[in-house]
């Protein structure tokens, strides 16, 4: 079922009726904390999680494969890109889930309807402005009132899975000194608009900034110990932040970071490593600051992606738009391990691009269900199964 | 000054960047308003107002292609990094200083349509040679235009045409020559037509030569190849797909959607864009009269649409200093300013460009444009006042700005006008009111930091 069979059939028919027995009568887990990494660009995902042993891979990629002596193994078949090395600390731990084959079906090979998929959470040819996570906090269950924000996009990402009129979602750029200097000095706005749409929605993003800015100052977080060295560059800088947001006691649900950067038309080998590099030392970074906060075990990083990249190399040296990939989903209490089954790479859809194994919803309800304990009956894909009860 | 004409500023900020100078209200008013759209029209014009940076004519390229040592090639790097700064400053003073606003309108217009970006394309004399191409067609014949554009050598490099060769294709270009130049996302072609297109957009390359890049086809590179392409078959070439799809309607009716989302307001009128639309490819694509016809529609014309439109960044910026502000000193520290506020010109975000309409203002991007209009406002206390307690907190909020960016004879003359007078000049509708602006800016900072200020 779609979401727009859910909202007809909503309409008629008992919305507990939906929900799974276990899950009924269950509150959400507010003091749980989803953190998403958004791979700007479209990661190639067979260069991050490589199917080394499959000789398929080598064919593809005659000048941009990762040797095989430099891959860090996760098991007989995958392993892991080197850049991503910080990472192994969580994946031998058990902490680190790598979902494979992550995409939908008829995949959209435009960055822009492609982010678009993965942040209103739709089918293919389905259009929807109002993200999978407002879209779970509408029709589940929405964070508490008393909370700073419905979510906190740390860096100049956009707001993407938060996307609604009427969520309170602040962006903080550069640590936020600038927005939080604002918001002291705003005056109370006026309401309404007088019929006129654009003065009502410069009238309403004001209040909705103001009250959340309000919230995030009162826990002076320019204060708090991030808890870790995080890697130099703005990547780090956002999820520094984060950490000293959570850190400092803000009561968020949502959390986003952005790394941006990955489509690589062109000289991948080049461009792909130093960003690899970055969410790897990040990653584990924000593991540790978390668990210096002993917050570790309410937190749940996501990455996505708006596709995965061609399996064979262009004349370039890279790789072009592609479907399926690979994606990271750890936290304290995650079930580490491979979860999905690794695309074939000789059964290629048109005989391009790999067949998507998981659907990227799965991640969602996941997130949804699994973390948050909330019933999501318009989410028809099944969560993964990778938290720990 | 006499009471400002309210349609031609109207027309005015809907056609420059947000508002328009008194001066140039004046200049329009007393005719009839379609002959005003005309003089308007007039107006466009494929030179630049200021004289172009002297390093265009410098033969970089050839040089960069050299085999030079490492340490001359790293130099010339920087080199290259101080002039992308120096495109950037130089086009934000164009659009500050120009007599012909509309002109640099439509510039950044096609800069949003046609988009490329500085930071990948690293070579800024080629990103002025674009900019000079959007000023070229302007109001042209978009046929031509679309030609021109997939031949450019910076959108050549932007969606990688310069790669793309016989054998190892590559889609970035065709696919958004038809996602976003011409038809729409998902409107009439399919994942095979593009990659057909790419096939025949193979060997298109960069001339560069000596002073001036170019285009030209590499024979051994191009796919010669019959090609199958929405229905039709044959050898075709880059421009041979370029005329396939503009045989399409949904082109022009993409297209005019497009200009009425810039033009009017974010709620086209689907029969009204029916109707602009087969007159543009009635017309064979000629881009004048059917922005004619848009800028004198009932639907534009319509006192209710008067605000409906929020400020872009750069209308925030160029609208408010050719108004109130003195030709800058030092155009260098503009391009921060609006990167700050959420539009880098020159440096889209990716090749869909700024989404625009409601998307200027969300929770990020407000309080950045608040600041400085509050920035604003303390240039214009210090300047009508003459104290400097305001300048410190002027500079910072206006993004490293010094007040002397702010005109004070300006600051005087607009604040001895009688209040509902001068309310219509910077205004689009009736101010909202409710604000604290600092005491020595006057009436018009209480205007410059009215909510209503942020639309047009």
């Amino acid at each position: 079922m779609n979401r727009r069979d859910f909202l007809r059939t909503a309409a008629v028919a008992p919305l507990v009726s939906f929900v799974p027995f276990n899950l009924a009568h269950a509150a959400a887990r507010w003091d749980r904390i989803l953190v998403l990494i958004e791979l700007q660009g479209g990661n190639d995902g067979l260069n991050t999680v490589v199917p080394y042993a499959d000789p398929k891979y080598a064919e593809y990629r005659p000048t941009i494969k990762i040797g095989r002596d430099r891959i860090l193994q996760l098991d007989e078949r995958l392993g892991l890109n080197p850049e991503l090395a910080p990472m192994m600390k969580l994946w031998q731990s058990k902490q680190l889930a790598v979902v494979n084959g992550v995409g939908y079906p008829d995949p959209n090979l435009s960055h822009f309807r492609g982010i678009d998929i993965w942040h209103t959470g739709t089918d293919s040819n389905e259009a929807a402005t109002v993200g999978w996570i407002s879209e779970v906090f509408k029709h589940g269950e929405a964070p508490p009132v008393d909370f700073a924000a419905d979510g906190i996009v740390v860096g100049r990402g956009s707001v993407g899975p938060l996307k609604a009129p009427d969520r309170r979602i602040l962006v903080l750029e550069n640590g936020g000194a600038a927005a939080m200097n604002e918001a002291k000095r705003m005056a109370a706005p006026a309401m309404g608009g007088g019929g006129n749409a654009a003065l009502a929605h410069v009238l309403q993003t004001q209040q909705s900034f103001k009250m959340s800015s309000a919230a995030v100052l009162a826990k002076n977080v320019d204060k708090v110990d991030p808890g870790a060295t995080f890697p130099a560059g703005d990547f780090g800088a956002q999820l520094a932040m984060a950490a000293r947001l959570l850190g400092g006691g803000v009561q968020v649900p949502v959390i986003k970071a952005t790394l941006g950067g990955f489509d690589t038309h062109a000289t991948q080998l080049t461009d792909q490593s130093p960003l690899l590099n970055q969410l790897g030392a990040g990653i584990a970074a924000f593991s540790d600051a978390m668990k210096k906060h002993g917050l570790w075990d309410r937190v749940l990083v996501m990455t996505y992606s708006e596709f995965g990249r061609r399996p064979r190399e262009n004349g370039s040296g890279g790789t072009d738009h592609g479907t399926a990939a690979p994606h990271f989903i750890a936290g304290g209490k995650v079930k580490g391990g491979i979860y999905g089954q690794q695309p074939s790479l000789t059964d290629l859809e048109d005989g391009q691009n790999l067949t998507h194994t998981t659907h990227f919803r799965s991640m969602y309800a996941t997130a949804a269900q699994e973390w948050w304990g909330i019933p999501t009956p318009f989410i028809k894909e099944k969560p993964l199964g990778l938290i720990a009860t | 000054m006499a009471q400002p004409n309210a349609e031609i500023r109207h027309l005015l900020a809907r056609t420059g960047f947000g508002m328009a100078k008194p001066e140039e209200i004046d200049a329009l008013s007393g005719r009839p308003y379609a002959e005003a759209v005309e003089r308007l029209l007039d107006s466009v014009s494929p030179r630049p107002h200021l004289t172009t940076p002297d390093w265009l004519n410098v033969p970089l390229l050839a040089q960069i292609e050299a085999n030079l040592p490492k340490e001359k090639r790293d130099a010339m790097q920087m080199e290259r990094r101080d002039d992308q700064r120096e495109l950037k400053a130089w086009w934000w003073a164009e659009m500050l200083n120009t007599p012909r606003p509309f002109t640099e309108h439509m510039v950044l217009f096609w800069h949003n349509h046609f988009t490329s970006a500085v930071n990948k394309v690293n070579r800024p004399e080629l990103m002025f040679k674009q900019t000079a191409l959007f000023r070229t067609h302007a109001i042209g014949n978009f046929e031509k235009f679309v030609k021109a554009a997939a031949k450019d050598p910076a959108m050549l490099v932007y969606l990688d045409t310069n790669s793309n060769r016989a054998g190892n294709p590559n889609e970035n270009f065709a696919r958004e020559l038809m996602e976003l130049f011409t038809l729409g996302e998902g409107r009439g072609y399919t994942e095979l037509d593009v990659r057909e297109a790419a096939r025949s957009f193979t060997g298109w390359r960069v001339v560069t030569g000596n002073t001036n890049a170019g285009f030209k086809v590499e024979g051994t590179l191009h796919d010669g190849g019959t090609k199958k392409f929405m229905g039709r078959t044959g050898r075709f070439d880059g421009d041979d797909i370029i005329d396939i799809i503009l045989e399409q309607p949904q082109v022009a009716e993409f297209i005019t959607e497009k200009l009425w989302l810039n033009f009017v307001n974010d709620a086209p009128d689907p029969a009204e864009v029916q109707k602009l639309a087969r007159q543009f490819r009635d017309s064979k694509y000629e881009l004048r009269p059917v922005i004619a016809s848009i800028l004198k529609s009932d639907a534009f014309r319509d006192p209710d649409n008067r605000g409906a439109l929020v400020k872009s960044p750069t209308d925030l910026i160029v609208g408010t200093f050719r108004v109130i502000g003195t030709p800058p000193a030092n155009p260098s520290l503009y391009p921060a300013v609006g990167r700050a506020l959420g539009q880098d010109l020159l440096d889209p975000p990716n090749v869909k460009g700024w989404p625009g309409g409601l998307a200027w203002i969300d929770t990020s991007l407000l309080p950045a444009r608040n600041a400085f209009m509050h920035g604003v406002a303390a240039g214009v206390d210090v300047q009508a006042t003459g104290k400097q307690t305001l300048a410190t907190q002027a500079r910072r909020d206006m993004k490293n700005l010094p007040v002397t960016v702010i005109d004070s004879a300006k600051v005087k003359s607009l604040n001895a006008m009688p209040a509902d007078q001068l309310a219509e000049l910077i205004l689009p509708v009736s101010p909202a009111g409710g604000i604290a602006a600092p005491a020595g800016s006057g009436k018009l900072g209480t205007l410059l930091l009215d909510p209503t200020f942020q639309l047009k």
